[in-house]
């Protein structure tokens, strides 16, 4: 089962990520990167979020199984979109009678 | 046949280049924003942001015509439309799109007010001049180690790459000086050199102005009150 970690603070562009999360269901952890105590700066930090800013997931369970890191909230929702079978992305219409999923 | 609404901008001219790498065919339909041609409400139809670029195509998903704004979004319709320059390999993507999104929220929008404040504004305010110029560098700076670790931003070169260039064309009008971002500036001159590239910029460039040079009328359509009447 995947985990993703949430490296987030209480901005706009954080809570995107945990409002897509909890409409989809997926399990995750929170960790706080406190952008007024620079915990933004720290060097763990950087290395999955390259332009130090949050928000910036892992999952244990990306393309493949193997672990992937994204950075940019618009590239993460579109991420979690696809993982989640396009819940919140439009999929193209199913001709044919309704599709019951 | 794409119908391209646009202008000698830097983001008209991310889907220059991505027009010219893929041979797409294109109509150039111009969008002068010193006259205010994106208020116009046919304009607004298409681009509900009254900002260019946009475009139509004719033959869109299911061979329908398609309208699309927000020169990302067109840069990832086109990459999936040709299937170039926006892999399908889901961690190529996945790089693709964080620097692809990097720009739209970053290197557009600071380096938009970069300039602005250094070049266009009345009055000089220093905190305004030094927030985006630092943050201009600060910008320079992030992928220029990027770029210490590949030789495009992710990997091969892409659609993040075409929508970064154009904004990196005037460094010094943004407080930047690029002879401190030396991976920058390779990066620079290896998308410089490709004849696609230097045909896109070339489009509509009897309309550039040297800065800054506008006339009131172009000033009041650029910068003034009337970009903020709600349409």
């Amino acid at each position: 089962m995947s985990v993703i970690d949430l490296y987030t603070f209480m901005t706009p562009n954080g809570r995107k990520i945990s409002v897509m999360l909890e409409e989809v269901g997926l399990a995750y952890n929170v960790h706080k990167i406190d952008i007024t105590k620079d915990e933004q700066f720290a060097l763990a930090f950087l290395k999955i979020s390259p332009n130090n800013k949050i928000p910036a997931i892992v999952d244990s369970d990306g393309p493949g199984g193997e672990p992937i890191s994204l950075f940019e909230s618009g590239a993460i929702l579109i991420y979690l979109a696809e993982k989640t079978a396009g819940t919140f992305r439009p999929r193209r219409a199913p001709t044919g009678r309704l599709s019951s999923g | 046949m794409i119908d391209l609404y646009t202008w000698p901008t830097p983001n008209g001219h991310k889907v220059h280049i991505m027009l010219e790498e893929t041979g797409l065919r294109y109509n150039v339909l111009p969008i002068n924003i010193g006259k205010g041609d994106q208020f116009k409400p046919e304009f607004l139809k298409i681009s509900p942001n009254n900002k260019m670029p946009a475009l139509v195509d004719s033959d869109g998903p299911d061979g329908k015509p398609i309208a699309v704004f927000e020169s990302g979004a067109m840069l990832m319709y086109l990459g999936d439309k040709t299937g170039k320059f926006y892999p399908s390999d889901k961690r190529t993507r996945y790089l693709v799109l964080q620097w692809l999104m990097w720009q739209m929220g970053g290197i557009g929008p600071m380096l938009g007010q970069a300039h602005h404040f250094r070049n266009y504004a009345p009055e000089k305010l220093a905190y305004a001049i030094d927030r985006y110029s630092n943050e201009a560098n600060r910008l320079y700076g992030v992928l220029d180690k990027r770029l210490t670790e590949t030789a495009y931003v992710a990997g091969e070169y892409s659609i993040a790459d075409m929508a970064i260039m154009p904004w990196l064309r005037y460094p010094d009008r943004q407080g930047v000086d690029m002879e401190k971002y030396p991976n920058v500036k390779r990066w620079f001159a290896a998308i410089a050199a490709r004849p696609a590239v230097q045909r896109a910029l070339k489009v509509l460039e009897e309309h550039v102005k040297p800065t800054p040079g506008f006339s009131a009328e172009e000033r009041e359509n650029l910068f003034g009150a009337k970009q903020y009447a709600r349409r």
